[in-house]
């Protein structure tokens, strides 16, 4: 259930990602939340809800800074882009 | 946000953290040390704690009975046990307390504590309270451990400068959130190919806009804990206990002393430990308390760590027949949500509240707070050097850049040495003392670290503290095979899954960081063939 709930943040927090900001299309960010809520739901289930919020709070940092600093690695920007 | 407005908080912004930066990485930096000082990095620097360590319920209880007969009735009011089996301390701790009534009509506590082999339960030291609470005997994850909370400035100023630096931290938090104002746009924006500037622009927000709660939890946490015990208690005491801080801390926490009948009826330890890990498997019992021991009326406050409760749970029984009474929270005795939010500050601000993982994922957004100050200030001194007109003389930003390096590599240096070192010392000086030796192999190497930017080359010096830091990282795990016979190889047989789990750790980290210093050695060339090609081309 811990994996699930890992990728599930991990695809909610790509969902929210375009193009180096954060999504503006709502069905994107509503794909991106409901990604999250549910790995929260999941994160509730295992630890109980004040830890389980807690705990979501420190993977979603933690992903968020991992998918931020692979994004030019798996796809580099053209050089002179903004 | 009128501009103005913004200039001064972005001013604000530069000079706490130029001000605290080194500081704060220091706390940070061994903070996510810290996270792992018990008891991943307590077992692996303790031989006799490697192997897991029964319960021994009934041992327990036949040894306190024999030593509560030695001491006498005195000393039976308050009896706290620290249980082995968590393996958070070298050896089990059992005190006998007692309150005394002093000729000024005060109230005195005095007490013998005694330490046992954790396993076999002989007796290795007994000592006064006093005595034993003033002596500090430590090893390299105590010393982590104590260094983050005071910096070995003992209290109150080592307490109060760490408190004060979380508040600092929360400082440069609000004032990064308003000066920051394309957030949400430059949410997922890491540009590596461009500027090394822009780079650690990019780098230095995409760390704290990602992890701002984290960040604003550690700071609030830590300054709480650091200024709760030297300023906020004895503030409340004297407001509403007329200074009595004992009286406040007796009041607000959960252990309280029962009612003494003075009916003799022994206290069934053992049946309350054994009952307690048979009902509640989700709690790990770290110590006891036995208020009123031997008493018909005495009570058993069992505490233990892992149940949905961010700060763990109390058991409390009834000594005499070992029947549940009730559970309870720490600060359970508080009315509403004062007594959770206390609850909380301490797991939250370590990450033990959901085992190794929540440890793991804490103790590297740690090390995003470390290198939160190192961005800014490598930012602050790339703008003072490659600007056309800066505001300081290009002489104090390279120097600064040398203290950065001492400093910071310096540390990291100085923590990484303490692995080898603990090893050897373990070795060498087996069963002695190892807190003086501990003190002088991490400030030593910290000092000579701290010194080496202002005699060699800069980037010689990163290399000349990163480089050792790796291999010192990978040699870790042949160096403990080959001086405890303990390696990869004979997990099974030995079962030191934590140490070896560390060991594994640690060589990975290493093998990383010899990543990085090749890659930081390629973007050095690299500049200094962009800085040499522009320097051609102008001419």
């Amino acid at each position: 259930m811990l994996a699930i709930a890992l990728i599930l943040v991990c695809i909610g927090i790509v969902c929210l990602n375009y193009k180096g900001s954060l999504a503006k299309q709502p069905k994107s960010v509503l794909t991106g939340l409901l990604f999250n809520l549910v790995a929260v739901v999941l994160f509730c289930q295992m630890y109980g809800f004040a830890r389980g919020i807690f705990v979501f709070l420190g993977a979603f940092a933690l992903i968020g800074i991992v998918v931020t600093l692979s994004i030019p690695i798996i796809k580099p920007r053209p050089s002179g882009a903004e | 946000m009128k501009s103005i407005t913004i200039k001064k908080l972005y001013t604000l912004h530069s000079w706490v953290g130029l001000i605290t930066g080194i500081l704060l990485f220091v706390i940070a930096f061994t903070g996510a040390v810290a996270v792992f000082a018990r008891p991943e990095l307590k077992i692996w620097a303790n031989e006799n704690l490697r192997t897991e360590i029964p319960v021994q319920s009934q041992k327990l209880d036949e040894t306190i009975a024999q030593y509560a007969e030695i001491v006498g009735p005195d000393y039976l009011e308050e009896v706290h046990v620290r249980l082995p089996s968590t393996r958070v301390d070298g050896s089990a701790r059992v005190v006998f307390e007692g309150h005394f009534e002093t000729a000024e009509g005060g109230e005195e506590h005095k007490g013998t504590v005694f330490q046992f082999d954790p396993v076999s339960w002989e007796l290795l030291a007994e000592n006064d309270m006093e005595t034993f609470f003033n002596q500090h005997t430590l090893d390299m994850s105590t010393f982590m451990a104590h260094f983050h909370a005071d910096l070995h400035l003992g209290r109150p100023v080592g307490l109060i400068l760490t408190g004060l630096l979380g508040l600092t931290l929360m400082v440069s938090i609000v004032t990064g959130i308003f000066i920051h104002r394309k957030i949400l746009a430059q949410l997922f924006t890491f540009r590596i190919t461009k500027t090394f500037s822009l780079m650690l622009n990019d780098a230095h927000k995409l760390m704290s806009v990602w992890a701002v709660l984290f960040h604003s939890v550690i700071a609030f946490t830590g300054a709480f804990l650091g200024l709760a015990t030297v300023i906020l208690i004895p503030a409340a005491a004297y407001v509403g206990f007329n200074g009595d801080q004992e009286k406040l801390v007796e009041t607000f926490t959960a252990v309280k002393p029962p009612v003494i009948a003075n009916v003799a009826m022994p206290t069934k330890l053992a049946d309350i430990i054994d009952s307690s890990i048979k009902d509640r498997p989700d709690l790990t019992f770290s110590r006891f308390t036995v208020m009123g021991y031997g008493d018909k009326n005495a009570l058993v406050y069992l505490s233990g760590d892992g149940s949905q409760q961010l700060g763990g749970e109390t058991l409390v029984y009834r000594g005499a027949t070992a029947e549940l009474l009730r559970t309870q929270a720490n600060f359970g005795r508080l009315e509403g949500i004062t007594g959770t939010i206390l609850d909380a500050m301490f797991p939250l601000h370590f990450g033990n509240f959901g085992g190794i993982f929540v440890k793991s994922i804490w103790a590297i957004l740690g090390l995003a707070t470390a290198l939160l100050p190192i961005t800014g200030l490598m930012l602050w001194i790339e703008r003072g050097l490659n600007a056309q007109h800066p505001a300081h003389k290009k002489s104090t930003y390279e120097n600064f850049n040398r203290l950065l390096i001492g400093c910071c590599g310096g540390l990291v240096l100085a923590t990484v040495t303490l692995f080898p070192a603990q090893l050897i010392l373990n070795e060498w000086m087996a069963g002695q003392n190892h807190t003086d030796s501990i003190f002088l192999t991490f400030f030593s190497v910290w000092i000579v670290a701290i010194l080496m930017p202002f005699v060699i080359q800069q980037s010689n010096a990163l290399k000349a503290i990163l480089l050792p830091s790796a291999w010192m990282l990978i040699l870790v795990m042949p160096l403990d095979a080959i001086l405890t016979g303990s390696h990869i190889f004979n997990v099974l047989q030995t079962k030191h899954y934590v140490s070896m789990s560390v060991n594994l750790v640690l060589m990975l980290l290493g093998i990383l960081l010899l990543v990085v210093v090749s890659k930081l050695k390629k973007q050095y060339v690299n500049r200094e063939y962009s800085q040499a090609k522009n320097l051609v081309g102008e001419v």
